[in-house]
């Protein structure tokens, strides 16, 4: 049998086995294999480096082995075989297809230069409703989210990291290394799926100089916190939250995240990690959501019928004072509310909704209110 | 073309390996369009319509469902991208004079390609055709004719180069397939 098919068919039978072990769980095995693919293929395409070699064999080979190499994460290994195979005369599509995987390459470099590893490990979160269709959405209802889901992570990130509760300025340290990424949105309902960046490795003997957790301690945190939400388990979320801040600004921002009931009706988290899924459905409309109530002086307020429920525009904000910040709301009758908003919750929660009608829910302190909940007003 | 057939497509099958795909792979393929049929809460011999270029219909059977087999293809996704290979790979066989499967690796998974026994067994890829496979796990016509587009669109860049091309689209609640030859490089 001719070397260059005898090495190929070697190399895939390799790739298949590895494709098994993966599907299997053996992830090890898998890179192992795929590693011996990679080198068996690679001797392949080389057998054909004269570029008058017969098409479309040559350039099918160099990017077969240029597949692996990006799997393997020998990069600049992989750039140097796009290059052999645009280097013949690939037809029209293989040479397409060589383009798009120098692409890939280019972004892992990216994150490479950035410091950063896109883990396999992501969390999913997907959208069903009247409003949302196979793989179409109102862009209102999935950017918000959006947006909420990755506060959601990043301050996740800060606390696994030990780091107080910042109510303003930009992260610090290690947790400014994470990033998101969000890949091709996914019809089902709506899908679309959140990867977690997180620094490289720090090198041995320089571990106390750069604190590090993987995107799966990430994703399976979110996926506990919303599990015991979901359940209105109060005390068990408090228990994996015990810092007031992070807990109020965790509950305000899953409060968003969850569905309005008629637009939106499920919202789902999917964490897939090493193959393996868990998803928590969120169900409960944002306003019938309860969590029992956070202090003993609200407990007796609500007892008392203190408690308030305004509606009007939010026009003033004071952050001077930290962990007292106000705001004032002017209702639908021009009459002015000071709010007293408790750490946790202005950066995350009320400052996006700065200009617009919202509602607030607390209970009376005095002459203004604690705040307890704030969302944006439907239009009557 | 209208075969009139009314065979039978027998999953297992891919497990004893296939021209160009090992046993182990083949199982795995046969593994994964089980989860497929079983998630849609199909009975083993359920039919399967084959419309496009070949219109036919199938009884297709597979093996038991386990719950090793659910943990190991329940990312939805790839179970279905991978149920649909064997599928589609099934299909290939019995309805076209095709015999041979060469496989590359491609950005985004397996490439397939379609031989002839007579072909040119020295090197691989001559005289071959491509062989595009994409799978639903549960859509209407709209999302298999839009897949079905994609993939056409795909395939007409080989037109200028003269590779013959084969799209399937397998879906697996109505249970149907979408099988169509790119005409103009055939």
């Amino acid at each position: 049998m001719n070397e260059v098919r005898k090495l190929h068919d070697e190399a895939m039978n390799l790739a298949e086995m590895a494709a098994v072990a993966k599907v299997k769980g053996n992830s090890e095995q898998a890179n192992q294999l795929l590693r011996q693919a990679y080198e068996t293929e690679v001797k392949a395409a080389n057998l054909l480096i004269d570029a008058s070699s017969p098409e479309p064999t040559r350039s099918v080979l160099f990017r077969s082995a240029a597949s692996l190499a990006i799997s393997c994460n020998e990069l600049l290994e992989a750039e140097r075989l796009i290059a052999k195979g645009l280097s013949g005369n690939p037809p029209q599509d293989i040479a397409e297809e060589l383009r798009d995987l120098f692409e890939s390459v280019n972004f892992h470099r990216h994150l490479e230069l950035r410091g950063v590893v896109l883990e396999e490990d992501e969390l999913q979160m997907s959208i069903a409703g009247e409003s949302v269709s196979v793989g179409i959405a109102p862009a209102e209802q999935l950017v918000m989210r959006m947006e909420d889901a990755r506060k959601l992570i990043f301050r996740t990130v800060e606390r696994l990291l030990r780091r107080p509760y910042r109510e303003s300025g930009a992260a610090r340290g290690a947790a400014r290394e994470y990033g998101l990424f969000v890949s091709v949105p996914r019809a089902a309902s709506f899908a679309v799926s959140l990867k977690v960046s997180r620094p490289t490795k720090p090198l041995p003997g320089f571990e106390q100089e750069l604190e590090f957790i993987h995107s799966s301690q990430i994703i399976d945190e979110i996926m506990s916190c919303l599990e015991s939400f979901n359940r209105a388990a109060e005390k068990e979320l408090r228990d994996k939250i015990p810092e007031d801040a992070y807990y109020r600004n965790f509950v305000g921002i899953a409060k968003n995240l969850a569905p309005d009931g008629t637009e939106v009706r499920q919202v789902a988290f999917t964490a897939l990690r090493a193959g393996q899924e868990r998803k928590v459905s969120l169900t409960r409309p944002r306003d019938e959501i309860r969590l029992a109530p956070e202090r003993r002086e609200e407990l007796e307020a609500k007892k008392e019928g203190k408690v308030a429920t305004i509606t009007g525009r939010l026009l003033l904000a004071d952050a001077r004072r930290s962990g007292k910040e106000k705001i004032q709301l002017i209702d639908d009758a021009g009459q002015a509310h000071n709010v007293i908003v408790p750490e946790g919750m202005m950066s995350d929660i009320v400052k996006p909704l700065w200009e617009e009608r919202v509602k607030v829910t607390g209970y009376y302190k005095q002459r203004a209110i604690r705040l307890e909940d704030i969302s944006r007003a439907l239009i009557d | 073309m209208n075969s009139g057939k009314h065979g039978t497509l027998v999953l297992t099958n891919l497990s004893e390996g296939l021209p160009g795909i090992t046993p182990t792979y083949g199982e795995m393929l046969a593994e994964a369009g089980a989860v497929c049929f079983d998630d849609q809460k199909h009975k083993n011999g359920v039919e399967l319509q084959v419309q496009g270029t070949f219109k036919t219909k199938y009884q297709v059977f597979w093996q038991p469902v386990t719950d090793k087999m659910l943990r190991c293809y329940n990312d939805e996704e790839r179970a279905t991208e991978l149920g649909a290979y064997g599928v589609a790979l099934l299909l290939i066989l019995d309805l076209t004079n095709y015999t041979v499967i060469e496989t590359s690796q491609k950005g985004t998974g397996i490439d397939f390609w379609l031989g002839k026994a007579e072909d040119n067994k020295e090197l691989p890829f001559q005289n071959a055709a491509r062989l595009e496979v994409t799978g639903i796990r549960s859509g209407d016509d709209n999302l298999v004719k839009s897949r079905l587009n994609k993939k056409l669109k795909q395939t007409k860049r080989s037109d200028g180069t003269l590779l013959p091309a084969l799209v399937v689209v397998v879906e697996f609640s109505a249970p149907l397939s979408h099988v169509v030859r790119n005409e103009r490089s055939s």
